[in-house]
């Protein structure tokens, strides 16, 4: 039998302490020259406010638990990861950020419909303690797919847009003349993540799962969680990334079928020093 | 029939094309020609509705190009670009791709023949074929396909002087078919029975 012990917390202190493990890698960066150690202290800066804040928000809305207000919560969430991905992926934000929008929430609904409502088969189906983190867990690892993905599907039309034009002047089937493009999107985009599932538990250990042993779950109680919430981002992430694509396609394309300029405007966020 | 009628185009503030007209019969052998950078795969460009002239219409057999009649009009046509960079890595892959009917398949082993080459060339990787043999592959793929009209975009580019006899030849033969083509080889300019000076 498994005897749960009580979590051991972290004091502000430890917290801060557990910071001076960041020398060892800005030191490396350091002496390679990366011109990353800015990035790598910017996002750890923002890392730590957000999930402070995070922290305090997620106990008010824990303690309301009202469904209206987790809804909008989720769809602040939706928002900014619909920005995030626009910005990140440098493409034109008046074109795509709503396709971004609908092809997030779509997805989302779907996804929570069949793991919260069916599934889990939860009695309150907007329980913040439920709907909130999952819903971030699949839409923070949508955006991440999201952004390899559109940039892989964008770039690869304006470099080989004369492909492009190729494939729809012969075949006259933009479905047939946009397939390659597709093919290379979800590839990149869904590849390291089939990688990372299929080693999960052998060489990695999930941070959900993880976080719930930690916090007193038994580790069979935290896998099947983790399982759970695996398919559940994996099927997120592909519906989200496939969305995307469909409902940008209806913005990127003129009626006579061609690519229309300014898809990308600016350049893709890179990390400097 | 394909028509442009007073087109004007411009590209930002460059103007490519000022009031330009030109009318290339059925079953011509029309050829581009002009410096580089003088618009000749703009104006193949314009004929297929991949960009649109500020002023003028473009009439393709009696239909004036629109978004309306774009799709029936891309019906009527096929367009070999210059150094294209294929996704695939054969011609039969090609063929796929391209969406052959079965009765496009069975032309293709005539175009292959008549262009110097020998149907097993369609199994064989990309990797190993030349230049010339990657691109009269891909002209044979696209004329198997018996459209009406077809835009050639520098065909000559990669061909020596017989693969360029070969599919002069081969156009030559294809009596109901208009040829638009650009190039800068006088043999294949010589054999047009249009040209059109940029």
């Amino acid at each position: 039998m498994i005897i749960m012990k009580q979590i051991v917390d972290i004091s502000f202190w430890q917290l801060g302490f557990g910071y001076l493990i960041l020398l060892l890698p800005i030191v490396g960066l350091w002496l390679f020259r990366t011109g990353l150690i800015k990035s790598l202290l910017i996002g750890a800066s923002r890392m730590t406010v957000q999930l402070l804040l995070v922290g305090v928000y997620l106990g008010y809305l824990f303690e309301l638990n009202n469904a209206w207000i987790n809804i909008v919560w989720v769809i602040v969430m939706i928002f900014v990861g619909a920005l995030t991905v626009s910005t990140r992926t440098g493409v034109n934000k008046k074109m795509f950020v709503l396709p971004f929008i609908i092809a997030g929430f779509t997805s989302l609904v779907i996804i929570d419909s069949f793991f919260l409502g069916a599934i889990i088969q939860l009695d309150y189906f907007f329980d913040a303690r439920y709907f909130i983190p999952i819903s971030g867990m699949i839409l923070g690892n949508s955006m991440n797919h999201n952004i390899v993905g559109i940039s892989a599907y964008f770039d690869g039309l304006v470099q080989k847009e004369e492909l492009y034009n190729f494939l729809l002047a012969n075949t006259n089937d933009r479905k047939a003349a946009l397939t390659p493009f597709v093919q290379d999107a979800l590839k990149k985009a869904l590849n390291p993540m089939i990688a990372n599932m299929s080693v999960m538990g052998l060489i990695s250990l999930p941070g959900m799962m993880t976080g719930q042993i930690l916090g007193g779950s038994s580790p069979a109680e935290a896998i099947k969680y983790q399982i759970m919430i695996m398919l559940a981002i994996l099927t997120g992430c592909s519906l989200n990334l496939f969305l995307s694509l469909y409902f940008s396609n209806k913005y990127a394309f003129n009626k006579y079928g061609a690519l229309k300029k300014g898809i990308i405007v600016q350049k893709k966020i890179r990390p400097r020093n | 029939m394909i028509e442009l009628n007073n087109v004007t185009l411009y590209f930002g503030q460059n103007k490519v094309f000022d009031d330009l007209s030109v009318s290339i019969p059925k079953g011509a052998r029309c050829c581009i020609s002009g410096a580089s950078g003088k618009g000749k795969s703009t104006l193949l460009k314009i004929i297929q509705g991949f960009v649109k002239p500020q002023l003028g219409n473009v009439i393709i057999n009696d239909e004036v190009l629109s978004s309306k009649t774009i799709s029936s009009i891309r019906n009527n046509i096929s367009w070999v670009p210059q150094n294209i960079d294929l996704p695939v890595e054969s011609g039969i892959e090609l063929m796929n791709l391209l969406k052959l009917t079965s009765s496009d398949k069975k032309l293709i082993g005539f175009f292959i023949e008549k262009l110097g080459l020998n149907s097993d060339i369609l199994e064989q990787s990309f990797k190993e074929v030349s230049g010339g043999q990657k691109q009269r592959i891909v002209l044979a793929i696209c004329m198997a396909k018996q459209k009406p009209i077809l835009i050639l975009d520098e065909p000559t580019s990669s061909l020596d002087d017989l693969s360029i006899s070969f599919l002069i030849n081969l156009v030559n033969s294809l009596d109901k078919v208009t040829v638009v083509s650009t190039s800068h080889n006088d043999k294949w300019v010589k054999s047009a029975t249009q040209i059109i000076k940029l």
